[in-house]
């Protein structure tokens, strides 16, 4: 069922990224912009919030399974395509538009099929290849919104297994089938981005498209898995604010989440790019150096469940014991899982950054204006990405459920626990609570700016 | 004539996140050392509700200066997943007190000798019917099995009952019998009829489309809204609803015999706690009087089990005590819980 749902999801999602492909390109900066506000709003979401919101109406869908199936797929559909659509972004054809033109004045009369096989051979099929591998592992180990809205998945009753008292060994020989699947999507993406290409074209402009069903599509996304799960929340945080006041239970929490969260984007941060550096001194070029890089890569992929129930198994160990109550194996798992976007981020950096500025900044003498400049030119976009990292180890909650520390229970693990109360004003106001802690911290955090561009 | 190697433009960037994780390092072993588990800390593994429980063991805290560090379970798998956390650390215990929402998983941990015998204070002022003779366990504070009933759709009556589950059950439901109470409810059924009578029954239920969720909580809710008409439940869920002034109303749940369900919290203290007189401690905090009071002044409504003024007890709790003197015995479930829940599993896990 999963399978076929993840299939489905990623296929549909690849096509509607190349539909929504031109917005993100649009010569005009407001229009380009708003596309791209739209596009990523319900990637950075939080799911633990769209689960939460729609939890009720899944429940009344309970005469309705196959329904409450269909709206959990469009939900995971709207959420994913996001990832399909930066995918497509940064991987263009690399064949330019007038090669393109030159191929089909030469190749006049031949069919769709034959044009198709033609781009795919030259290398076009790369980045719709793989995003579905990507969108596919994303929505094939999603496990929050199918526990809140009461779907089968693999991953759910793998959870309940677990909890339930399922040996670890068995949990993990559980798992073999659903990695096969996981590891398979992995190699495919590892592989397709990883092969080396020229310098990319001009992208080829697609006649055909119209904008209209680009833009629907991302209109509908962000009202169904960001403004109607916000507009729930923050409804019942109105009224639940004053209980809010009088008890506010969830501050411990809160306050673990974020140092959690600090410590795994930190550690992500740290790795990704203190690799790079590794990686200009030439010391990644080594095989140990390789196998390392990938094995950290693929691990993060397996996604929070698989990791944490490996990294659980590993800190019943003898040697590893010692850790078992402290706060090392959630922050190591979660800087795991971060990783492989820490990576892409980076990425993304150095292939967007200004380098000719920047080299004109570094030849300035020291002075308040070389670290505006140094902040706007290196470390602004350095920072938000780290901010990212930051936002979304908070609101991990399968890692957390599995491996936080007696004692240091982060917030999402308690928010998920009374969220299968039902919806209760006091839970919105909590959860908008929990939403705006971490929103505050990078405010403070955003004016440290000087600190962070050093001359 | 070499080249001037290229400076690294993540130089500065990367010395100030070595800095910030230096401080994230400190904050953490901080808050770790203030509230997480450490060497003084009592564990305390909590299966009932962690909106009811927390004020509770931080009424302790306060009282006794004793710091306590609670891991609660999922709603979803209530009370199993702990038990079987426990069993799966007997080799290296960390919980000393085991505060469960039932009885089974106690009765699985005391048969499994991971529970160590006390008798103090609070086990002295609990009922005979409602403590292990050996003093491993006791319970306070108990619910009763109910069944809820949608009033805009059903009379709260037996007989409307009665008639409503005759026929379809598409507009019954209940939580997974794998958890928490219900799992008691279906052990106890298990005992009075035998395991093909259970398991005949249970055929002809889903048969009759009868719907199962995740916990009492969402029976509770899909009853409110009327996509349900009657379910099982507990008082706790029960009273949330009546709170919120949703059409409800409640009727015991009676076995063939005419017995109501009463199913008590249980506390344990387990071998090999670090901390055995604070575990003490706790214990006979939680069987006090003051303890089974606030429990039953909460919102939970939850039924003391040792003597207290019963003329400060709340008008809903009185009508509950009076319910639960017909409960049934629940003390010898012993051979029922491991066959019951060794067919539950393999049902529920696969």
């Amino acid at each position: 069922m999963t399978l076929v749902r993840s299939l489905v999801v990623a296929s549909l999602a690849v096509a509607v990224a190349r539909v929504i492909a031109p917005l993100l390109t649009d010569r005009r900066r407001f229009f380009r912009r708003m596309a791209w506000i739209l596009l990523l709003a319900p990637y950075l979401t939080p799911v633990l919030l769209t689960g939460y919101a729609y939890g009720s109406f899944s429940l009344s869908l309970i005469h309705h399974p196959f329904g409450n199936a269909l709206f959990y797929s469009a939900l995971l559909w709207w959420k994913f395509t996001p990832i399909a659509a930066v995918i497509l972004h940064f991987t263009p054809t690399p064949i330019s538009a007038e090669a393109i033109h030159c191929r089909r004045l030469t190749a006049a009369g031949t069919s769709w099929w034959d044009d198709g096989l033609f781009l795919f051979r030259a290398g076009c099929g790369r980045g719709p290849v793989a995003a579905f591998a990507v969108v596919f592992l994303c929505a094939f180990a999603e496990f929050e919104m199918a526990s809140l809205m009461v779907v089968k998945s693999w991953t759910v009753a793998l959870f309940d297994a677990h909890a339930g008292g399922l040996a670890l060994s068995e949990s993990l020989r559980r798992m073999a089938g659903p990695l096969l699947g996981e590891a398979a999507a992995i190699a495919t993406a590892v592989v397709v981005l990883g092969t080396r290409q020229d310098a990319p074209g001009n992208r080829i402009p697609d006649k055909r498209s119209r904008p209209w069903p680009a833009w629907a599509h991302l209109m509908i996304a962000f009202l169904f898995v960001v403004l109607i799960p916000a507009a729930k929340v923050l409804w019942g945080t109105f009224r639940g604010f004053r209980l809010l006041l009088e008890n506010f239970v969830l501050s411990r929490e809160i306050l673990a989440s974020l140092l959690f969260a600090a410590g795994a984007s930190v550690l992500a941060g740290l790795a990704v790019f203190g690799l790079a550096g590794g990686a200009r001194r030439n010391q990644l070029g080594s095989m140990p150096g390789k196998i390392i890089l990938v094995a950290a890569v693929f691990a993060g992929l397996l996604g929070p469940l698989v990791l944490s129930l490996a990294v659980l198994a590993a800190i019943q160990l003898p040697g590893l014991i010692v850790l078992r109550d402290t706060p090392a194996p959630l922050v190591f798992t979660l800087g795991l899982v971060l990783f492989p976007m820490a990576l892409v981020l980076r990425r993304v950096l150095a292939l967007t950054g200004r380098r000719s500025a920047w080299h004109l900044t570094r030849l300035m003498q020291k002075s308040r204006a070389l670290r505006d400049l140094t902040w706007k030119l290196n470390t602004r976009r350095k920072f938000w990405a780290l901010a990212f990292l930051f936002i979304w180890a908070y609101w991990d909650l399968t890692a957390s459920a599995i491996l936080a520390p007696i004692g240091m229970t982060p917030v999402t693990v308690r928010l998920y626990n009374l969220m299968h109360y039902g919806r209760i004003e006091a839970l919105s106001a909590m959860t908008c609570a929990a939403f705006a802690a971490p929103i505050s911290i990078l405010f403070l955090a955003a004016g440290t700016r000087r600190w962070w561009a050093p001359p | 004539m070499t080249p001037a190697p290229t400076p690294n433009p993540d130089r500065g960037f990367i010395r100030r996140l070595v800095v910030l994780a230096a401080c994230v390092a400190l904050l953490l072993g901080g808050y770790w050392i203030v509230w997480g588990s450490h060497r003084e800390s009592l564990v305390v593994y909590c299966a009932h509700d962690s909106i009811y429980a927390d004020a509770i063991l931080r009424d302790f805290e306060r009282q006794t200066g004793i710091p306590v560090a609670v891991r609660y379970d999922t709603e979803a798998t209530k009370s199993l997943g702990l038990v079987e956390l426990i069993l799966q650390e007997k080799a290296h215990p960390r919980c000393d007190v085991f505060w469960n929402n039932e009885l089974l998983g106690t009765l699985q941990l005391a048969g499994e000798g991971l529970l160590q015998p006390y008798r103090g204070s609070g086990y002295e002022r609990i009922p005979a019917a409602f403590k292990d003779a050996d003093g491993r366990w006791a319970g306070f504070a108990a619910r009763l099995r109910l069944w809820i009933v949608n009033t805009n759709r059903l009379a709260p009556t037996e007989a409307a009952i009665r008639q409503a589950t005759s026929g379809d059950l598409d507009r019954m439901v209940i939580a997974k019998p794998l958890y928490g109470t219900t799992r008691t409810q279906y052990t106890l059924q298990w005992k009075l009829w035998g395991r093909d009578k259970l398991l005949a029954w249970e055929r002809d239920r889903r048969a009759r489309h009868l719907r199962e969720v995740d916990g009492n909580s969402m029976v509770k809710d899909l009853v409110c809204s009327g996509v349900c008409d009657l379910g099982w439940t507990d008082t706790d869920d029960f009273f949330e609803a009546h709170d919120d002034g949703k059409p409800v109303a409640m009727v015991p749940v009676r076995l063939e015999s005419g017995a109501t369900i009463c199913i008590p919290n249980t506390v344990a203290i387990l071998s090999g706690s670090q901390h055995p007189a604070a575990a003490q401690k706790l214990v006979d905090f939680l069987l006090s009087e003051p303890c089974e009071m606030a429990l039953a002044a909460a919102k939970s409504r939850q039924i003391p089990l040792g003597p207290v003024d019963n003329a400060l007890l709340p008008e809903d709790v009185k009508q509950l005590k009076k319910w639960a003197a017909d409960g049934i015995s629940l003390a010898d479930l012993g051979s029922a819980n491991t066959e019951c829940l060794t067919w539950l599993k393999s049902e529920y896990l696969q």
